[in-house]
């Protein structure tokens, strides 16, 4: 019952079914976190019977266990010229990370990136960006260096995928930060993007306003998927 | 000659305050904004689980009041994300409010009914909702 959940509500996102089918069949133990307020009405039977299946898909694949899920991720971007500073910020997107798997993947809404400047999120939704017609942005990718879910602390990785943005797909490499905390992980990446390599045009009048690079800044709490 | 001079500069000195006071203008919320529709958090979310495309060109930039029960609330500094109507797919309205203490003047809690006026900004895993603003 759970998996079907979990598979349907992944699916309609950012493809990442593959990567949550396993860990889906086993979300099963309600407690206290965020992704599991769905279960909040299983019976105790299923809770019980559900264990059972969930200690049984731990024997058969105890590395798998390792999904971690945030539908709140926070994406800033920054365009700094001695004209203007420009900021963006998006806090719902929705970010998983498989530590067995060494897998990422992001999606997010760029309707939901906020201007203090209602004439810039116009500009960047109508003629940036084209929203309407490229409404998600996407980062699918793995990434290099050990993390032990075991041990807390802070894991130095080197992050690689495709970003796809205004319907262009571009390799992004980044350093990135993994930090196992108590009870998830959160991860954090700083990179820069240049908009015409997504064949965004910046018109000549505001040429000097939009920095020729754009300071990314990825912040994700992810929660286990259990 | 020079009253002409004076007039002109004056007009070009208002143009000038207008445009500076357009492009500077703050994004507004939406509590000034009239409400297009109203809808519960299950059809809605129903309504862009089984069809986006459709749902887009119904929900998409419009000023939606979504009543539902809240489900979650992810506190991010200064903001929060409140998720309504948590559906068993998994998914729910994401509604973004800014800043966070808007949630607590209000005493909203998990497992409250409440009804979400937002801005409808799409559909990824959540229907996602910014410039929130508690109505009831």
């Amino acid at each position: 019952m759970d998996s079907g959940r979990s598979e349907a509500g992944l699916e309609t996102g950012c493809r990442l079914q593959d990567k949550l089918q396993v860990a889906g069949c086993r979300v099963s133990i309600p407690d206290e976190g965020r992704e599991s307020t769905n279960q909040s009405a299983n019976q105790p039977i299923m809770k019980k019977s559900v264990l059972l299946i969930a200690c049984c898909g731990l024997i058969i694949s105890a590395a798998s266990a390792q999904v971690y899920i945030t539908r709140t991720g926070v994406i800033n971007f920054f365009s700094k010229t001695p004209m203007e500073d420009i900021k963006a910020e998006n806090n719902q997107v929705y970010a998983a990370i498989d530590l067995s798997k060494k897998t990422i993947a992001f999606s997010m809404l760029m309707k939901s990136f906020l201007f203090r400047k209602e004439l810039m999120q116009e500009h960047f939704n109508e003629n940036y960006v084209e929203s309407d017609r490229h409404p998600k942005s996407t980062f699918k990718g793995t990434f290099t260096g050990d993390v032990d879910p075991q041990k807390p602390g802070v894991y130095n990785v080197q992050a690689q995928g495709v970003l796809t943005l205004h319907g262009v797909e571009k390799s992004v490499n980044t350093p990135a930060t993994i930090e196992i905390t108590g009870d998830g992980l959160t991860g954090t990446a700083r990179f820069n993007l240049l908009p015409q390599d997504f064949d965004i045009e910046i018109p000549g009048i505001v040429r000097d306003k939009i920095a020729k690079q754009i300071d990314v800044q990825v912040k994700i709490d992810c929660k286990p998927v259990k | 000659m020079r009253k002409k001079i004076i007039l002109f500069l004056a007009v070009v000195a208002v143009c000038l305050a207008v445009a500076w006071y357009w492009y500077n203008k703050p994004r507004e919320g939406i509590a000034g904004k009239d409400t297009q529709l109203t809808i519960s958090a299950a059809l809605l979310y129903e309504g862009y689980s089984t069809d986006e495309t459709a749902a887009n060109e119904k929900f998409l930039n419009k000023v939606v009041e979504v009543k539902g029960k809240v489900d979650d609330i992810i506190l991010n500094g200064n903001d929060a994300v409140l998720i309504l109507g948590m559906q068993p797919e998994g998914g729910g309205i994401s509604c973004f409010f800014s800043p966070a203490s808007a949630l607590e003047s209000n005493h909203v809690k998990k497992g409250m009914e409440i009804v979400v006026k937002g801005k409808c900004t799409g559909f990824n895993m959540d229907v996602n909702l910014t410039d929130c603003i508690i109505i009831l």
